[in-house]
């Protein structure tokens, strides 16, 4: 599936629907990517972060994510992206210098509380995990936080604002209250977290705003909840279109509003990708588990080169074919059918005076959190 | 020659729409507000994707301005009026600062990880008051005959014939003299693997398929002067610590990138047959001042590599590895000196009978 040529009057150049015009923007976002030149690009990218065993992989986030802000024009303006690669290599030491001596304290009094039985060892993970839960929390606010920072449209910067702490407390709480009740009460959570980022979510001097409300999501969440088992996670991506939908149209600038029509039946180019690509890692993962742990009758040797294989072609392979597969076609499908009412005075929008983050992402970095874009 | 191309100052929002020229060595164009704009080409950073149609141009001094044009054309142009502009021999030399940087944080980083990596195990298993280790050993024993007996699809007891255990801790007696700082405990588990292990604390865990496999009381006592050694290295105290403690790091570090896994794989090998040298030495240490022939570990470990190539390994603790022919040759070699027997026959026979019932 290619990405579909741009309609020519959204071309370079041209103004469709300058700020100020009336009725509705047709086609404001326009992206122009190619999945070929993505898939290749992820490649590239994997092949050089294992050759660096690791390292490279800061370099590498950058270059996708250049790429892919660069192929979005809003409003016949293209966006930008900022950030660099060493940026997010420091944010990364700066938490592992922090967080690393916390690990080692931690897991030494895991040692040492084994020693007093189960009840104690039982209550210190459940300590552990909490704990874990506030730095993802904190984790995702950052790195979106750094990720508006570096993006730039018509030159002026987007931004966040709001407390870090307070998010992650949400998260937090909405996280065990969402595992207390089965997942049921996920659509509160999504709310709650949404509106905390996009009220505080900037462009210039000038913020979003969103007015959504959770009752109107559970319908949806119950469906996709109910379906879980039977599509093997599958309905919960369409719920996270859905949420993505959702937030499209509950979110409002200046006098922007937007809508995001996407059916199901739209969706199927990135549902059928998401869970095949989820299934291969799956299963490459089990397979190299079981080649590798002596449980019962031992493995035989073509199974273990053929797990290996196979979990080799994920990892060099696996984020490539997601990028190309899954993020293209949804970024496609988004800019497809967003459109835009209203009217916003750009002109009148001015550069932010807050300062941006130095660096950013160390810690979703390090907890391996907000992957994808 | 003249471009159009699109101008954001970076102050506002707007887009201006100019004509850029570019003549004389100079870069320039005409703003809304009616001022002329002057850059020198050999100063911007330009940014250009292979098959993107549009060029960047950013001027640090001014670093939220963008100029943008969008002409195939003007790369060419540029190139004439500043050579080398956007190319990588200018990146770098733009960015050599943050490249020193990062090469310099890249290595101390690595230093850091690999210092710590071998030298904090060992200080905190010196730190740890020996109640604690002793308890947490004890543990790791029952759980690692809980996992293994599920495994052999077995009962998982052991093995508490009365006389066979006395034999057994007269004979580590025998071997640990000398060393009082660690309080030794050997439990047999009734259990059909051939192995012995060393866990935290002194605790030692034999199976009755290494008493079964062991053909004298000179090779069983080799074993498990082995493992002794292991004790009293702290090695078994020193992985449990290095595994839970820098499995958390680790764990972010490998969240990076999958190259950390492999580097951390190698890490850990090469630790390991570190703790088995050692371990070696100490045997034949042990045995030596016991004055008990070391011939038997040496013959034990030779069959051991024979017999029985793929016993599955990857235990949580140390446990016995199969043997290099290097690892036997440095052995026979150090053992060659004489030695008497392990234990009267009386001893071993009912150490054999250890798992008997009734």
């Amino acid at each position: 599936m290619t990405a579909e040529t741009p309609p020519p009057d959204a071309a370079y150049g041209a103004e469709p629907n300058p700020s100020g015009g009336d009725g509705p923007d047709p086609h404001p976002l326009v992206y122009d990517g190619r999945s070929g030149r993505l898939f290749g690009l992820g490649v590239r990218v994997a092949l050089l972060t294992l050759v660096t065993l690791g390292v490279y992989t800061f370099w590498g986030r950058t270059r996708i994510r250049q790429y892919l802000w660069n192929r979005l024009t809003l409003l016949g303006d293209r966006i930008r992206y900022t950030g660099t690669g060493k940026e997010l290599f420091l944010g990364f030491l700066i938490v592992i210098a922090v967080l690393g001596p916390l690990g080692i304290a931690f897991g030494v009094f895991d040692f040492v509380l084994r020693g007093y039985g189960v009840f104690a060892h039982a209550a210190y993970m459940a300590v552990q995990y909490i704990l874990y839960l506030f730095l993802i929390g904190l984790a995702i606010f950052l790195a979106r936080r750094y990720r508006l920072s570096r993006t730039v449209w018509r030159g002026i910067r987007f931004g966040q604002t709001g407390s870090t702490p307070r998010y992650a407390l949400k998260f937090l709480g909405w996280s065990l209250l969402v595992f207390l009740t089965l997942g049921l009460l996920v659509p509160l959570m999504t709310v709650s977290l949404t509106r905390y980022e996009i009220d505080n979510t900037w462009f210039g001097n000038r913020h979003f705003r969103f007015d959504g409300r959770a009752r109107e999501l559970f319908g949806s969440w119950i469906f996709c909840w109910l379906l879980l088992p039977f599509t093997l996670g599958l309905s919960y991506f369409w719920y996270l279109i859905r949420v993505t939908i959702y937030t499209a149209e509950h979110s409002r600038f200046e006098g922007l509003s937007f809508s995001l029509p996407i059916r199901l039946r739209n969706a199927w180019g990135v549902l059928i990708p998401a869970l095949l690509v989820n299934l291969l890692y799956g299963v490459a993962i089990y397979l190299a588990v079981r080649a590798v742990t002596p449980v019962g009758a031992p493995v035989s040797l073509t199974f273990q080169i053929v797990a290996g294989a196979l979990f080799v072609f994920v990892m060099v392979f696996g984020r490539a074919l997601v990028l190309a597969l899954v993020t293209h076609r949804f970024i496609a499908l988004v800019a497809r059918r967003l459109t835009m009412e209203g009217t916003a005075d750009f002109d009148s929008i001015v550069q932010s005076l807050q300062p941006r983050p130095g660096t950013g992402e160390g810690l979703a970095s390090a907890l391996d959190v907000g992957a994808g874009l | 020659m003249i471009w159009r191309g699109r101008y954001y100052d970076g102050r506002t929002a707007r887009r201006q729409d100019v004509t850029v020229t570019v003549s004389d060595g100079t870069l320039s164009f005409d703003t809304d507000d009616g001022s002329t704009v002057v850059w020198k080409p050999d100063d911007l950073e330009l940014s250009a994707e292979d098959d993107s149609p549009v060029v960047r141009l950013v001027n640090p001094a001014v670093p939220d301005a963008v100029l943008e044009v969008e002409d195939p054309a003007f790369p060419q142009a540029l190139q004439r009026a500043a050579p080398g502009i956007g190319s990588v021999g200018s990146r770098l030399r733009r960015n050599r600062r943050s490249i020193v940087i990062v090469v310099i944080a890249c290595i101390v980083f690595a230093g850091a990880v690999f210092g710590v990596a071998t030298v904090l195990p060992g200080v905190a298993a010196a730190l740890i008051p020996s109640s604690v280790q002793r308890s947490v050993g004890d543990n790791v024993v029952g759980q690692i005959v809980s996992a293994i007996s599920a495994i052999e699809d077995r009962e998982g007891r052991f093995c508490e014939n009365a006389a066979g255990q006395a034999a057994l801790d007269r004979l580590i007696r025998r071997l640990a003299a000398g060393h009082d700082d660690v309080a030794f405990r050997i439990r047999v588990a009734d259990l059909q693997m051939v192995n012995a292990l060393a866990a935290p604390g002194g605790r030692l865990l034999a199976t009755r398929g290494i008493i079964d496999f062991a053909e004298s009381a000179e090779e069983f006592a080799g074993v498990i002067a082995h493992e002794m050694g292991h004790a009293i290295h702290r090695h078994p105290t020193r992985a449990v610590i290095r595994e839970a403690g820098l499995g958390a790091t680790l764990d972010l570090l490998t969240g990076g990138g999958l190259g950390g896994t492999t580097a951390w794989v190698l890490v850990r090998t090469a630790y390991s047959r570190d703790a088995e040298r050692e371990a070696d030495d100490a045997a034949l240490d042990l045995l030596g001042r016991a004055g008990i022939a070391t011939a038997g570990l040496v013959r034990l470990f030779e069959r051991f590599e024979k017999e029985m190539p793929d016993a599955p390994k990857g235990l949580e603790m140390i446990s016995t590895h199969p043997r290099s022919a290097e690892r036997v040759e440095r052995l026979s070699r150090a053992g060659a000196a004489g030695g008497g027997p392990a234990m009267p026959d009386a001893d071993w026979q009912a150490i054999r009978a250890i798992c008997d019932q009734g």
